[in-house]
């Protein structure tokens, strides 16, 4: 016979938490009960309560109110990995309002890295095309792009803040996009990044870098994001 | 599996009569699958025949692909079924930084538990009711890379309790009890550890780590699984490739 786990009180009063939100259909933003009438409901002590609501911050599923109470925190933008939707798609569907700031578009020459991964000769040059990506006034990504410069003719004069950047390369310059691949891993804000994002240095944050290609299977662009994990949320399906 | 006892008489060789042996008890269901057989000692002394010969028969059946040799734990019957890929998790593949080694799991828990409210709505059965909670480390060269806490509803009725885990993936024990997985919806987030897990891991409490919650569903649309995988972002990146 298998042992039987008795789940500890905070493990299930987080789950109770969890669990009455999913049964109520409660909303985003809806004040949760009070510790105290929580309390009285399941029969747990305040300390384990207080603990478990902790839990349920710190995995971005409640937030706090100073004085006001807690809250259930609204969905993460859900960026399925498996398309080449564009952020901008996504915003439509969440009914936020994406915007981007140009940090940077410069010319220059590819080191080994930028060069290999976009099947370049070293030191060919490239576009630098760096962006700040916000859903409703919150930076959520730092996105940069490297493109081969001969390729594209006239890329700086596209104004990024306002142009989608996969709709610039479809329409302006003919590029079919047919896939690609992408590596996710975890990094630390940095300063600069820190800033930009407007969260505390060190943060932890999702750190991606791939490249996408054309019919031909000729890659187009190599990318490098950073993006706020307490913001985005990533997805795939395997069948 | 290719059945040659046609072909044996009493007059072939030892090994071979003893493969054959093996592989009908295997077939007839005497020595089922994921479980192991008798050690080449007791095998020995059954047939009273010796050790080097029991090795022989043993061997043919593991390059075969129908038996499995575990190191310290003995010799396994395969589950006629291809074994999923260990570092397959939804449409990422798990990549260790250096260049991938050997890939190990342990079992931390093997137990029953009470659904509760949480998971009593992710499979839709009932807070009392009873699900599987399984709780494991794998390692990529000794060293800990990830951590899962899968929950199974128990009304599945998976005989989990004699198989070795550690051994053999739950796929594989899905589709013994006749359970086919077709889907699984994964997200990926970013979070801590509780200081019990973290060190488990072998990282610090506040270091970050990503999750993966992956839901699994069967060909009846039922939930069959569901999993947190917590993995170290500095020995495991995770590749995707996308498409129009």
């Amino acid at each position: 016979m298998m042992e039987e786990l008795k789940v500890s009180p905070r493990d299930e009063a987080a789950e109770n938490i969890e669990g009455y939100i999913a049964l109520h259909k409660l909303l985003p933003h809806t004040r949760i009960p009070s510790e105290r009438d929580l309390c009285e409901l399941w029969g747990f002590n305040r300390t384990t309560l207080r603990s478990a609501i902790c839990r349920l911050i710190e995995e971005g599923k409640l937030y706090n109110k100073l004085g006001s109470g807690t809250f259930i925190a609204p969905p993460k933008v859900v960026r399925n990995l498996q398309d080449l939707k564009s952020l901008a798609e996504y915003s439509h569907e969440y009914g936020s309002i994406l915007t981007s700031q140009v940090v940077s578009l410069t010319v220059l020459e590819s080191n080994k890295k930028i060069a290999q991964k976009l099947r370049i000769p070293l030191g060919r040059k490239v576009y630098e095309l760096v962006r700040i990506r916000a859903f409703d006034d919150e930076p959520t990504h730092i996105d940069t792009s490297y493109i081969e410069f001969e390729r594209f003719p006239g890329f700086e004069r596209f104004d990024f803040s306002k142009e989608s950047f996969y709709n610039i390369l479809k329409t302006e310059y003919n590029i079919k996009i047919i896939g690609g691949e992408e590596k996710i891993g975890i990094t630390y804000a940095s300063a600069l990044e820190a800033k930009l994002l407007s969260i505390p240095v060190e943060t932890a944050i999702f750190f991606l870098n791939g490249f996408i290609w054309d019919e031909k299977e000729i890659p187009i662009e190599y990318f490098k994001s950073v993006v706020r994990s307490d913001k985005v949320r990533f997805a795939s399906v395997l069948k | 599996m290719g059945d040659k006892t046609d072909e044996i008489s009493y007059k072939s060789p030892i090994y071979l009569q003893l493969r054959e042996v093996i592989r009908k008890k295997i077939n007839e269901g005497e020595f089922q699958p994921g479980t192991s057989i008798p050690s080449e000692n007791e095998l020995a002394a059954m047939y009273s025949i010796n050790r080097l010969t029991v090795r022989n028969a043993m061997s043919k059946l593991v390059n075969e692909g129908i038996l499995k040799r575990v190191q310290g734990k003995g010799v396994y019957v395969v589950p006629d079924r291809m074994e999923r890929d260990l570092e397959r998790l939804g449409g990422f593949v798990q990549v260790t930084r250096e260049k991938k080694r050997t890939l190990q799991t342990k079992i931390l828990v093997k137990a029953e538990r009470k659904a509760g409210n949480k998971y009593a709505l992710i499979f839709g059965i009932e807070p009392d009711e009873n699900i599987f909670y399984i709780k494991r480390v794998s390692y990529a060269d000794d060293e800990p890379v990830s951590l899962d806490e899968i929950h199974i509803p128990k009304y599945l009725t998976l005989n989990l309790e004699n198989i070795d885990l550690s051994v053999f993936t739950l796929y594989q024990v899905y589709k013994l009890n006749g359970i086919n997985v077709v889907r699984a919806n994964q997200t990926l987030d970013l979070t801590t550890l509780e200081p019990n897990d973290a060190r488990t891991l072998g990282i610090i409490s506040n270091a970050a780590v990503m999750l993966f919650e992956c839901t699994s569903f069967d060909e009846k649309e039922r939930i069959v699984e569901f999993t947190r995988t917590y993995a170290r972002g500095d020995k495991c990146d995770f590749n995707v490739k996308f498409h129009e």
